[in-house]
């Protein structure tokens, strides 16, 4: 299929296809999947400066199936997504910044390469051996708890700090939280995004259960449902500078649809710990992606 | 595995294949038909594009997930 904005030939079944196991994920596990589309879009032949916007965009359409989906089964605390995007995007805005300004610096790709492995490498290490000892607790003790978590000292001296105003966060199950706290984390995981060239979910969600204290399913939906609005904010400044083919993202979005929706549904057989187990290979692929990068010399942006 | 799971497979597999043929249809009618009118709009005007496209992508969204939905529905009565 020829595609005249970006002025190539893509086959529309490879996109559709890619969509699908990029959907599959996102609504699984509640990521936009930019580290595996992005490298996939280039490699089928997408010119670079089209891949993360149009990626983006797709990212939009894929995240509006997943989280209704998510909502439908309860897993979205709308509230909480939509305080924590206001962090998010002043978060990926400074991160951004962050990279204008250093630039001219000779290492910044290499430093933020190497920092950005660290980063995947500490994240998968973590919730993998959290999940485990969540797991085996759970079959040892027989907790009924679905959401059952290991590590839960952080969140709690989080939701212990009162600074006014304080949320109630009924559909988290949390109580009383400082809407600073929430504004920081959505902060600094948007930075860490903004910094790195992310969109994030792979540390947000992480960031949703270690810090807030949400449970799993709801972490997950909730990080699909601020997606939707950071992934369109993202969408709209790559679409001004003329670097999103919206046909290509349509195309993929007819496969990422309906994985989305697969992989939202998935979530309702299997418990907090479980998916958390699965998830904490999602980072390392990431970090093994760029690790190639770095080796061959080569930088993706995605 | 258990049977709930293997029925839920099979419908998931059910689904697939019917979203799919409709996927196919859907990209060779509709999305065939917009590509160059969508192109004139890039060159002419980023602004409106932009806006353009956000509002396909969002309402594809909304009707994919409408589709599936349904498709589903229908398939989970049987």
């Amino acid at each position: 299929m020829f595609f005249p904005i970006s002025d190539i030939h893509v086959s529309a079944i490879a996109l559709a296809l890619l969509g699908l196991i990029v959907g599959l994920l996102g609504g699984f596990f509640g990521v936009g999947g930019g580290f595996l589309a992005g490298p996939m879009m280039y490699v089928l032949g997408v010119p670079m400066n089209f891949v993360v916007g149009t990626d983006l965009a797709h990212m939009t359409g894929k995240s509006v199936v997943a989280a209704k989906r998510h909502r439908t089964l309860g897993h979205v605390d709308m509230k909480l997504g939509f305080l924590m995007v206001m962090g998010t995007i002043v978060g990926i805005e400074l991160g951004a910044q962050m990279v204008e300004l250093l630039h001219s610096w000779a290492f910044l790709d290499l430093v933020n390469g190497v920092f950005y492995v660290i980063l995947l490498f500490s994240i998968s290490l973590f919730v993998m051996w959290e999940s485990r000892k969540s797991l085996k607790t759970k079959s040892s003790e027989a907790l009924p708890a679905k959401e059952a978590i290991s590590f839960k000292t952080v969140s709690r001296r989080i939701q212990s700090i009162k600074i006014p105003p304080m949320i109630n966060l009924p559909e988290s199950g949390i109580e009383n939280l400082s809407l600073w706290v929430i504004l920081l984390v959505g902060v600094v995981t948007g930075f860490l995004a903004g910094l790195l060239g992310v969109g994030g979910g792979f540390i947000r969600v992480p960031a949703l259960v270690y810090l807030i204290g949400c449970p799993t399913h709801i972490a997950i939906g909730t990080d699909l449902f601020e997606i939707i609005i950071s992934a369109s904010y993202g969408t709209v400044t790559h679409s001004l500078k003329g670097n999103v083919d919206i046909m290509m993202a349509l195309v993929m979005h007819t496969g990422a649809a309906i994985g989305a929706s697969i992989g939202a549904s998935l979530t309702k057989y299997l418990t907090g710990p479980n998916i958390r187990f699965y998830f904490s290979f999602l980072p390392l692929i990431g970090a093994l992606v760029m690790i190639y990068a770095l080796i061959s010399g080569g930088v993706i942006n995605f | 595995m258990d049977s709930i799971k293997e029925l839920t497979f099979r419908e998931l597999g059910t689904e697939l294949v019917i979203y799919g043929i409709l996927m196919f249809v859907y990209t060779l009618t509709v999305l065939s038909f917009l590509i160059d009118y969508v192109h004139n709009i890039y060159k002419a005007d980023l602004l409106l594009y932009t806006f353009l496209a956000l509002a396909l992508i969002l309402g594809q969204g909304v009707l994919m997930e409408g589709v599936s939905t349904y498709i589903r529905e229908k398939i989970e009565e049987r």
